[in-house]
């Protein structure tokens, strides 16, 4: 057929055009491949999980595999690894400390450890602090500007991490508008940057939309007629808060507490560019030791204890609040 | 000493984790002379540099392609190396303070000298590094330089040599940046005790020396502002004035003065500085181990270094001397002789302890 209507005019060229697009829609062949693939949707849906279940294990579980068996070897002179198997590196993680013969420093690992879980716990702290109004007001609000609200909540996402740090720095670095204002202020320009303040609100900076988010998608659950009815028993709007929308906003509390938590923990940009000289954090450890130190089967055993350790902490949390019945709603 | 199943095995690992394989074309013909010289190099302005003076110049005379890849540090150009099949690079660019892993880590063939007729333009120093083991040569220096004091003059009033003091000065508290390694550290703050830096021995007792460096370490830190990384924190500490006097490199201080920054200025401190170089190394397995040295011959001619090192900001490691390279920051007329090298053995057996503790000091926990 040609592609030309008779006539110029748009509406004909339309109509043509809608017949032309059902015959393609109804025709034969293409109806038999719908057909066939509704009936193997199973299939489909197993080969779709395939996929994805395939680029888990080659990217994830092999090189997670790889760096078990590497934290049983022996290193060698000048970063080399010898294929013999030991215990040495973990004893090097948990027990060895440092010490000369006059005073004893303890085990680096474990300070920097316990130093990056207070550095998660106080993000996560003033991230729920932060996140909580605004990820409840987004859910309980009917305002036609809500998708508008929500895209202002995820656009942080559009700019690399490393830029939004580099920002921050220029936020608080001496001649920054924090600078400014407290010169303004009378307290004289100075800078905020390399130390542990300065992590934490860069961390907070960057991880409040995923405290906003979970926070915002349990409380929009919420039936209005629960809260309308806790009122209607006589409760104030404090009250029926307290007594029915907080309780019923935990689980994205929850969640959003652990994802926070984990991404705060591990976090090594923030530290590594905003924080001083002692604001090492687990994360740059490894890749020192990885790196500068040329010790992968170590840098290997400390990678094992801190996913151990976190998948201890989960765990534990998990049976606090039960996380299975926060996740495993179906609605 | 299953070593060669070990390299095989990180490979494959390696290859499957992902780090970037570079996959270069070879010359499928095996054995030398490819059309293709793969060069991984120094990033930057370092690589525009390189590119300019030695590998265009080299493509049009030999008439064969050189394809460049960078990196930003030491480290991660080994670790990138060494999960890479053998034969992704040709060239590499180890620095004086990697050549020891290198070698040991068999990443590099030997250098077979006399194919570079040129081999003996290089000063005896460089032809003959006491960094590099065994008998063969592994690396090809191309420049050197210190890792000494800058000074901001506008703040620091120094007598002139000045001296590592300078960063022990409480006068400065809070505006003192030094380099984030601890083997550095370790080597200047020996240099400042007037301990040798390659055995810390005090009355010849290393572990008496280690602890006087250690104090002087924790005493400095209470002094620091920040601890900088990288080149380009380095240069924003000084450009920015977040700190008047620390350590760093000639070759950047002397950008930062081209473009206006005069107050800045460069020294090696009376004490002496620890030494370093950027080399050319053949990689283990390159399919085009004779273009590999004839690039080599070829950036060592006087015509070709003689424009390059100064461009760089680096005197070159070869006799060539023009006013211009004599006028460079790090230039030392007795020819690489009055370089201090690290003892790269000594640095391996205790470098783990050092990072340790240094980390414990930031830490405060010393």
């Amino acid at each position: 057929m040609s592609g030309q209507p008779e006539t110029g005019s748009g509406r004909e060229y339309a109509d043509q055009w809608l017949a032309v697009r059902s015959r393609i829609l109804n025709a034969p062949v293409l109806m038999n491949g719908v057909q066939w693939f509704k009936a193997r949707k199973r299939v489909l849906a197993t080969a779709q999980a395939g996929i994805g279940l395939f680029w888990m294990v080659v990217f994830l579980l092999a090189p997670l595999l790889y760096i078990l068996t590497l934290s049983f070897w022996e290193s060698g002179t000048a970063g080399t690894i010898v294929q013999e198997f030991t215990l040495e590196n973990y004893y090097a993680v948990l027990v060895e400390s440092v010490s000369l013969s006059s005073f004893d420093v303890g085990n680096i690992f474990l300070l920097v450890l316990w130093q990056s879980l207070k550095f998660g716990l106080s993000v996560t702290a003033v991230t729920l602090v932060l996140g909580y109004v605004p990820g409840y007001f987004l859910g309980r609000s009917e305002s036609r500007w809500l998708p508008v609200l929500l895209l202002l909540v995820v656009l942080p996402f559009w700019v690399p991490l490393i830029v939004r740090y580099y920002a921050w720095m220029l936020v608080l670095g001496e001649n920054g508008v924090i600078s400014w204002l407290s010169e303004l202020v009378g307290f004289g320009s100075q800078s905020f940057l390399y130390n542990e303040i300065a992590v934490v609100s860069g961390l907070v900076q960057v991880l409040l939309p995923f405290m906003i988010l979970p926070i915002y998608n349990s409380v929009a659950k919420i039936e209005d007629s629960l809260i309308e009815s806790a009122k209607t028993m006589g409760a104030n709007p404090v009250r029926a808060f307290y007594e029915v929308s907080l309780p019923l906003s935990l689980p994205g509390v929850v969640a959003g507490c652990i994802l926070v938590f984990i991404l705060a923990v591990g976090s090594f940009l923030a530290p590594a560019l905003l924080g001083g000289p002692g604001d090492q954090m687990i994360a740059n450890l490894i890749e020192r030791t990885f790196l500068r130190g040329q010790n992968w089967p170590l840098a290997s055993a400390m990678s094992i204890v801190y996913l151990a350790v976190l998948f201890v902490m989960i765990t534990a949390f998990n049976r606090f609040v039960s996380l299975d019945e926060l996740f495993g709603e179906g609605n | 000493m299953a070593r060669h199943s070990r390299r095989r095995f990180v490979q494959r690992t390696g290859a499957l984790s992902a780090v970037g394989v570079a996959a270069l074309s070879g010359c499928l013909g095996g054995g030398d002379g490819g059309d293709t010289l793969g060069l991984y190099s120094w990033g930057g302005s370092t690589q525009e540099a390189l590119m300019e003076h030695i590998a265009d110049p080299f493509e049009e005379e030999y008439d064969v392609e050189v394809e460049a890849t960078s990196f930003d540090n030491q480290d991660s150009m080994l670790s990138n190396v060494r999960t890479s099949p053998e034969g992704s690079y040709d060239i590499i660019m180890p620095s004086a303070e990697r050549t020891y892993e290198a070698v040991q880590q068999d990443l590099v063939e030997p250098i077979r000298t006399e194919n570079i007729d040129t081999w003996d333009n290089l000063f005896p120093v460089f032809q003959d590094l006491s960094l590099d083991p065994g008998d063969d040569a592994h690396v090809a220096p191309l420049y050197y330089g210190t890792i000494g004091m800058v000074y901001n003059t506008d703040y620091v009033d120094t007598s002139s040599p000045p001296s590592w003091e300078l960063l022990w000065d409480a006068e400065y508290e809070d505006r003192i940046t030094v380099q984030d390694m601890a083997m550095l550290r370790v080597f200047t703050t020996a240099l400042h005790l007037g301990l040798d830096p390659n055995t810390l021995e005090s009355d010849g007792s290393y572990e008496d020396g280690l602890e006087m460096v250690y104090d002087a370490m924790a005493e400095q830190h209470d002094l620091v502002r920040t601890y900088w990384g990288s080149g380009q924190e380095q240069v924003t500490q000084y450009q920015e004035e977040s700190s008047y006097v620390g350590t760093g490199w000639g070759g950047r201080i002397l950008a930062l003065q081209d473009e206006g920054y005069d107050q800045l200025e460069y020294a090696i401190p009376e004490e002496g500085a620890k030494g370093w170089s950027d080399m050319l190394a053949i990689a283990k397995g390159s399919e085009n181990r004779e273009l590999a040295e004839q690039f080599i011959e070829f950036a060592y001619q006087d015509e070709i270094i003689q424009e390059l090192a100064p461009d760089i900001g680096y005197p070159p490691a070869t006799g060539v001397e023009t006013d211009e390279i004599e006028a460079l920051p790090d230039f030392d007329p007795s020819g690489g002789e009055g370089l201090l090298f690290e003892d790269p053995e000594f640095i391996d057996e205790h470098e783990d302890e050092w990072m340790d503790t240094f980390e414990a000091i930031k830490m405060g926990e010393y």
